[in-house]
């Protein structure tokens, strides 16, 4: 059974078919790619599988197991973290505290441990902050980590969505548009970012409209377009898949992809 | 000089009850945008539980002086803490996803049906605090005798602020409250259990106003199933005062409104003293709508 599998997604809003029967896997230890046109139902995929959205049909298997509609902090306790297309940082809290934030479903003690301090929870916290810390170094943040978020550049908050969802210690983490707005240079470190990831084991889904990024990194791409999945394959199978030209572009000459 | 320092003495001390019970207000607002009406009956709770504790022949003696007493606090905040979390099971749980008016109005009723509780529970009369368990001592600052009590009650509510602010700052639930109220949707995605938060909120804000209840109860003897509503009030303007939603804004808030109220009603007239802290409350908004300390509108990428 793969790592991630997608079984049959379907999901309406109101009369409009976002999604219709969507099946795709992807196997642990892969970057992995969703794309298509604009309104093509990636972030309602994306929403899916985290649990923000639940589906009218079909099932997310993940790790051998069914998550299919459970709430999203049991997702993440799971082991699948994600990122946001518009970015959605805390912004009057510090940029550490955002990846606080991130580790909080992973800390086991339980409100009264909390209230009353005790030594465990005391010690799973300062772990807690130790670990966000590196996990800003991972992103190249660790020198921002008092200030704001609020206060940070627009690369730099897209790195810091990055380090939250890598607090959870996610076994996959889905980014959602994370080269958006960022240019030719941050998008290239943003790459390397995700290969580093990759290579501590976590395995990457995500969503890109920059088609350099998606055909530099990704091994796999899985390609939607109203909803239904028109192509599947590897970045050179995909670029010379006529229906992904024309998915794109009305027209039916690939080489214009 | 005197006058003055007895009317600051006493307006922080009023003014920490407003801010402990105003902290209750802003917190549930900050994580749920509602308004918990019914934070003043649990106020009255803390009052009535304490009146109940120091004359019951049991525990009386033993409560009433010293240690006992914190002893009392901790008794009368674990209790109140309890009702406040019950009160969000039954009445704001089931409708988290309903139009915002229902559970205004669903807060309104609460509000309500607890005031008849205390009232069924202890009578619709006044209560008196054992006069044992008043203390009496007054102690020489600046040449006036300042009583104890009011000291204590100074003292009291700005440890336990201390106590909240290393919470909500220093804690892994404290940043997941500030997570949800900063960003409801977000925090829940990023692996926060947002029904644990409100849980959390549910418990410190009624503690927080049990104790102030019990202080108040110690400190003017007197007791009324009815209490909530006036304390509630002024507590509910210190938070708007401050900026509801906002943590120190709130404590900012109840000691203004407690200091504008005594020194106004000292200097300028103290039949007036309710409308005073509406004044300050008008004049703060008017200058400043979201309130002192009132969050900016959040930024939107």
């Amino acid at each position: 059974m793969s790592f991630l599998s997608v079984r049959d997604l379907a999901k309406r809003f109101g009369g409009v078919k976002a999604v219709a029967g969507v099946s795709f896997d992807v196997e642990e230890g892969a970057i992995a790619g969703l794309i298509g046109p604009n309104g093509a139902g990636k972030t309602t995929v994306f929403n899916l599988i985290t649990g923000n959205t639940r589906p009218d049909q079909g099932r997310v298997l993940f790790n051998d197991a069914d998550v299919t509609g459970l709430r999203p902090h049991r997702i993440v306790a799971r082991g699948i973290a994600r990122t946001f297309q518009s970015i959605r940082l805390f912004g009057g809290m510090s940029v550490l505290s955002n990846v606080l934030v991130g580790a909080d479903a992973r800390l086991k003690s339980g409100l009264l441990a909390s209230f009353l301090g005790t030594p465990g929870q005391r010690r799973e916290e300062r772990r807690a902050r130790e670990e966000a810390l590196a996990a800003l170094e991972l992103v190249g943040l660790a020198d921002r980590a008092a200030l704001p978020a609020g206060s940070l550049a627009h690369g730099e908050r897209r790195r810091l969505e990055i380090a939250r969802a890598l607090a959870s210690h996610p076994r996959l983490v889905v980014l959602d548009e994370p080269a958006g707005g960022l240019n030719e240079a941050e998008t290239a470190s943003l790459a390397a970012l995700v290969r580093r990831i990759r290579e501590r084991g976590v395995t990457v889904l995500l969503i890109e409209h920059d088609m350099g990024l998606v055909m530099d990194v990704c091994e796999r791409l899985v390609v939607l377009e109203n909803g239904t999945k028109i192509a599947e394959g590897t970045p050179d199978e995909i670029r010379s898949d006529p229906r992904v030209g024309e998915a794109y572009l009305g027209v039916e000459d690939p080489a214009c992809a | 000089m005197e006058e003055l320092l007895q009317q600051v003495t006493n307006g922080l001390a009023i003014g920490g009850v407003y801010a402990l019970v105003a902290l209750g207000y802003t917190m549930v607002y900050g994580v749920l945008r509602l308004i918990n009406f019914a934070h003043g009956e649990l106020f009255t709770l803390g009052a009535y539980l304490g009146f109940t504790f120091l004359t019951s022949a049991a525990l009386g003696p033993r409560l009433g002086t010293g240690w006992g007493l914190l002893l009392l606090a901790l008794l009368v905040a674990g209790l109140v803490a309890v009702s406040g979390a019950l009160l969000e099971r039954a009445a704001y749980r089931p409708l988290r996803e309903a139009p915002r008016l229902s559970a205004v109005v669903s807060a309104l009723g609460a509000s309500i049906f607890l005031q008849n509780a205390l009232m069924l529970g202890w009578g619709a009369r006044f209560q008196v605090y054992p006069d044992e368990a008043l203390p009496t001592s007054a102690v020489t600052l600046g040449g006036t005798r300042v009583p104890v009590v009011r000291l204590a009650v100074i003292l009291v509510s700005l440890a336990l602020m201390a106590a909240l602010w290393l919470f909500v700052n220093r804690t892994k639930l404290g940043t997941a409250i500030r997570a949800v109220a900063l960003d409801r949707d977000a925090a829940r995605l990023c692996g926060i259990d947002v029904d644990q938060v409100v849980r959390a909120v549910f418990l410190v804000g009624p503690a927080l106003g049990g104790v102030a209840g019990l202080m108040v109860g110690l400190t003017y003897g007197q007791i009324g199933f009815t209490m909530g509503w006036s304390y509630g009030m002024k507590a509910f303007t210190a938070a708007i005062l401050g900026g509801i939603g906002n943590v120190p804004g709130a404590m900012l808030g109840g000691f203004l409104l407690g200091l504008a109220e005594s020194l106004g009603s000292a200097y300028v007239s103290s039949a007036w003293k309710d409308a005073i802290a509406f004044v300050v409350l008008i004049v703060v908004l008017l200058v400043r709508p979201t309130g002192i300390l009132g969050e900016r509108v959040a930024e939107k990428a």
